[in-house]
This record gives C-alpha cells, sequence and structure tokens, in this order.
C-alpha cells in the first residue's frame, strides 16, 4: 500500500491486487462479540513527533486520518523473569534507557552504555531513519554481520541483563544467534525512540491507508490473485494475469507477497536456476498461537503497556519451536475499543508450524473436524497456561477466539503462518529489491526489516529506485 | 578434493546454475564484461558456492574483489585449504 502510495503520489496509474477480500487482513483486526481485536499492530516504535514512522506518515499523508496514542513512556513493555519473581519496566528514549538499566544493572554501566550506543549509531547512520543524512544506497545493505549473541558477549556476561537488551528480538522473530546486530537496532532502536498505538488499532491504520489510496486514486483488485507476471523474451515485465483470466498491462510490477511466490508467477525462464533456489531455500520466521479476550474493565497493568512473561530458557528455543507451552513466553497486550466501551487482550505465543503442515490444504471456515478438535484443545491449554502464570487476569478476561499458525498462514499470506515472513538472519541473504528482469521489483518486509516500519523502508528504497532516491528523500526532509 | 576437481566443480556449477556454457568458463574470463554475471548475480554465486564447498563466504572481504573467474578458483582454492575437512556437498 506504501508503494502504491508514493507511485501514485508522482503520477503513476497504480494498482493493488491483493488475493484477500480486503486490503491488509492481518493489520486490520477483526471484530467478535462488537469488540474490534488489534491482530497485526499492537504497538509501534518512532511514531514520536519527529521520528521516522511519524515523518513517513507525515509524507504520505496519513498522519491526518489517524490519532497516535503514546504507550507510558516510562514503561512500554514489563517483561517478568517468572522464576524470579522480578519485573523491569522499560522505558523510552536512550537518556532515560542508559540511566534506568545502570540502576537496575549498577555494575554494568559501562556495558548498558555501550549497547545504547551502538543501537543509536546503527539508527544515526540510516538514511531511511536518519533524514539528515545524505541518501547512501550503500547503506541499505547490510554488510555488517555481527550477530546480536556475539555483540552482547563481547559486552557483558550479566545473563538477566542480556536477556533485557535482546527480548524485542521476538518483535522480528529471529533469536539472538541469528539475529543480526544492525537489525536488532532497527526495530529495537524504534521503540527505544517511542512508543506508540493508534486510536483504534491497526483497523484505524488501514483506513487511513484506504482513504489515502483513494484520493491518489488507485484502484484495488481485491480477491483477486496474480497468477502470473507477463515477461518478454528482452526480460521486460509487460503485465500481469489475474486468477480470474483478467490481464493488466503494466512496465512495473513491485512484488510485494511473500518472496517464494514470485518464482511460480513467473515463466520458468525469467530467472535463473541459482536464483530460483536461493529464494526457495529462504527461511520464515516462526509462527504463533493467538487468544483473543474481552475485559469489561481496562487492566490497569496493561494500560499503556505490553507484558512479556519469561519463564527463562532460550529465545532459540522458543523461536525454534523447541518449547514447551509452559516454558514458552507469552506476550499480553491490550486495545481500548471506544465503541463497545470494553478492552480487548491479545496473548500470543511462539508455535511452530510443523504439526499444523498436514492441514495446510483445508480452507477457512471448514477445516476438518481433527484440526477443529487440535485447535480447542491447544487454545484451552493456552488459556490455562495464561491464567496459571498471570493469576491476576483469571475471572476479568473472557477468551472469545484464537488463531494458530494455520491461521495466520491465511491472513498473513505466508506458507508456514510466519508472524513476520522471511528471516533477517546471519545465516541467509533475503531478496534484493530489483531483479534481473526489468520492471520487475520487490518490496515487503522480507526485503530491509520486518514490521510496519520495516515494510515502509523498503517501499520506500523500491520506489526511490524507481522514482529517485533524492527526490524521496528531499520530500521526507521536509516533514522531519 | 584435489585442486583440479575443485575447479571444475565450480566452472560446472557456475555453468549450470547461471545457464553459461562450459568453454566460457576460462581464468581470463571476466564476471562483469564477458560472462554477464553483476552484482546481483554475485550473491546467488555465495549460496551456489557455500552449499557446494560447505564454507562460509559471508563475511569474507576477498569476495568482493574478484573480477575474473581465476580470481574466482583462486578465492575457492583457498578457502578449501583454510577448511580442509569441509566436503563438497554435490
Amino acid at each position: 500500500m506504501t508503494t502504491a502510495m508514493l507511485l501514485a503520489k508522482d503520477g503513476a496509474q497504480v494498482a493493488i491486487i491483493e488475493s484477500f477480500p480486503l486490503l491488509a487482513p492481518t493489520v486490520r483486526g477483526f471484530r467478535r462479540k462488537g469488540v474490534l481485536f488489534d491482530t497485526g499492530l499492537h504497538y509501534v516504535g518512532g511514531l514520536g513527533d519527529g521520528h521516522p514512522l511519524d515523518v513517513y506518515f507525515k509524507h504520505l499523508g496519513i498522519s491526518n486520518h489517524i490519532r497516535k496514542k503514546a504507550y507510558n513512556p516510562c514503561g512500554f513493555d514489563r517483561f517478568l523473569f517468572e522464576k524470579k519473581a522480578l519485573s523491569y519496566d522499560i522505558p523510552c528514549g536512550f537518556d532515560k534507557l542508559t540511566s534506568t538499566f545502570t540502576k537496575w544493572f549498577p555494575n554494568e554501566g559501562k556495558s548498558i552504555e555501550r549497547y545504547f550506543t551502538a543501537i543509536q549509531q546503527t539508527l544515526d547512520a540510516s538514511p531511511f531513519l536518519n533524514f539528515s543524512m545524505d541518501f547512501d544506497l550503500g547503506s541499505a545493505i547490510h554488510s555488517d554481520t555481527t550477530t546480536l549473541e556475539d555483540f552482547l558477549a563481547g559486552i557483558t556476561e550479566n545473563e538477566e541483563l542480556k536477556t533485557l537488551l535482546c527480548y524485542q528480538n521476538l518483535l522480528y522473530g529471529v533469536p539472538p544467534t541469528e539475529a543480526l546486530l544492525i537489525t536488532h537496532a532497527l526495530v529495537a532502536g524504534s521503540y527505544y525512540m517511542s512508543a506508540h498505538t493508534i486510536e483504534g488499532g491497526g483497523n484505524a491504520l488501514v483506513k487511513a491507508y484506504e482513504k489515502r489510496l483513494k484520493e491518489l486514486n488507485v484502484e484495488c483488485f481485491c480477491g483477486n490473485r496474480v497468477e502470473s507476471i507477463l515477461i518478454n523474451d528482452a526480460k521486460e515485465v509487460e503485465g500481469v494475469t489475474l486468477n480470474t483470466g483478467k490481464n493488466l498491462s503494466t512496465r512495473s510490477c513491485i512484488w510485494t507477497a511473500h518472496p517464494h511466490g514470485l518464482i511460480k508467477a513467473t515463466p520458468d525462464s525469467a530467472f535463473r536456476p541459482a536464483f530460483k533456489k536461493r529464494l526457495a531455500i529462504l527461511e520464515d520466521t516462526t509462527s504463533a498461537l493467538m487468544l483473543f479476550g474481552i475485559c469489561e474493565e481496562p487492566i490497569e497493568s496493561l494500560n499503556g503497556r505490553n507484558i512479556f512473561l519469561w519463564p527463562g530458557g532460550s529465545f532459540d528455543d522458543n523461536l525454534n519451536g523447541r518449547s514447551n507451552q509452559n516454558e514458552s513466553i507469552i506476550y499480553l497486550s491490550s486495545t481500548y475499543d471506544k465503541k463497545s466501551k470494553k478492552t480487548a487482550i491479545t496473548a500470543i505465543t511462539p508455535q511452530p508450524y510443523g504439526p499444523y503442515a498436514q492441514w495446510k490444504d483445508s480452507k477457512r471456515g471448514n477445516r476438518p473436524p481433527e484440526y477443529v478438535e487440535h485447535k480447542k484443545n491447544v487454545l484451552e491449554t493456552f488459556k490455562q497456561e495464561i491464567f496459571r502464570r498471570a493469576p491476576e487476569l483469571q475471572g476479568s478476561i473472557e477468551f472469545i477466539d484464537g488463531a494458530t499458525p494455520l491461521t495466520l498462514k491465511d491472513y498473513c499470506a505466508t506458507p508456514t503462518g510466519s508472524l513476520y515472513g522471511l528471516k533477517h538472519s546471519v545465516n541467509q541473504f533475503n531478496p534484493a529489491p530489483i531483479t534481473k528482469v526489468s520492471g520487475l521489483t520487490i518490496a515487503g518486509q522480507g526485503i530491509v526489516a520486518p514490521g510496519i516500519l520495516g515494510a515502509i523502508v523498503s517501499a520506500y528504497l523500491t520506489c526511490g529506485i524507481l522514482i529517485g532516491h533524492d527526490h524521496l528523500h528531499k520530500e521526507l526532509r521536509q516533514h522531519a | 578434493m584435489t585442486d583440479l576437481e575443485a575447479i571444475q566443480l565450480t566452472n560446472e556449477l557456475l555453468a549450470e546454475e547461471f545457464e553459461l556454457e562450459l568453454d566460457q568458463m576460462k581464468p581470463e574470463a571476466l564476471f562483469k564484461e564477458d560472462l554477464e554475471l553483476d552484482s546481483l548475480d554475485a550473491v546467488d554465486m555465495v549460496i551456489v558456492l557455500e552449499q557446494a564447498f560447505n564454507f562460509k563466504i559471508k563475511k569474507d572481504e576477498a569476495f568482493k574483489k574478484i573480477r575474473s573467474l581465476g580470481n574466482l578458483h583462486d578465492f575457492v582454492l583457498d578457502k578449501k585449504n583454510e577448511h580442509p575437512t569441509a566436503v563438497s556437498n554435490t
């Protein structure tokens, strides 16, 4: 949607092809029993005044259509070490973070300073987040391959501190052993700047996008799938064929779906075997179980903050499907729904896709009874686990629905229900925004970084290739 | 694997994965000018070689300096000799 807006703003005639019946199914959320549930936004980093996401939204003309709501700046995340019964409220702002962490870990002052300095330096060095930097295409290529784990091992031996400095790996789904420090800096760093939600959640954001797309005359073909991209012998894009048989003529196609689908949608001769094999072996981030609940009254501990229940163990085991449910991290988040005057609760825990693969060909609303039974059992166990580990919530939340990796596979349109699409990992090369086919480019959270900010940055990078980076960057600076 | 076998394997892999002819695989062949392989192909090449020879290239600055097939042969042989236990996966 961001790429469509940027190109339409530049005068291009743009169409979006979306296989789901509505745009942005994951971020849009859903309503049950009159209550709106936020499934894909929860909270975003860098939306404070003048921060990167704020600048992007202003440039896109989105800001006027949304109302941002700050998370608690003194503790936007509460991280609970369950075994030690210790909890930490993570504040916003680099100075505040450094002083708060130093108060918590007085013997680790130097390590803490090194960590936050490294994060800040990474953010400052990116022209996509620091608009005063001159644009440089090279900065979009992550040449530093230091892993988060190696970096943390080099600054401290304190395991508790390490956990607190790296728990945001859950927001991009790659454990510290594989995560690049640079990816961590881009994601965690944006939350360190500022943490917000949007009034009305992801649904309000999608509606703001829809409004702007309409204003910019972008045509949306929802419920349509690109069956094939038409490429001529000179390896130039000529159009796309939809699953309805309709042909749309174009010289430029931006693929923003999961990169695995690109090979199926292009003629065999479009790419060399090496590229096709490379795309085919790219690994995805983990999937999850989600529970959605309703509270009549807001829950104080979740007001303007999320809670992470950490039972100990390793992020690797959590994110690679090796943890039992009672050893898995649980993320809790709440949103107030103005319309129903009720609070919607979302609980998420990592869950591997493997056991669900047997039902991959079943359709939403028509799953086999074995799956329905499995879903019921696994969500009931998850619910019991939440109440066991956060007993104060018992009696105040009524869980009314849930999602499994199979649900996420459909809504996120990822082959294995991954929450964040492709892994940004030291072990793999994600696709570049340009391809060997003239007129065929790629954008989305698999390219630069995951999440809403990551997908937006990727859109600016790809559109910059098409309409000029300096031109886009100059416009962004006017809003910074 | 002998050095000659490693060079042969490199040539065969490049020919297969990048749709080149084996007779183009001369040490003096320049990637950009003669084989028409660019920086996008270089990333694919890293993966092809890593999988075939079971060594890591990603962090290696020397790879970025490769301009000709002969340079690549030297690079592969150096890596192979650095990691004598690396086994060909082909």
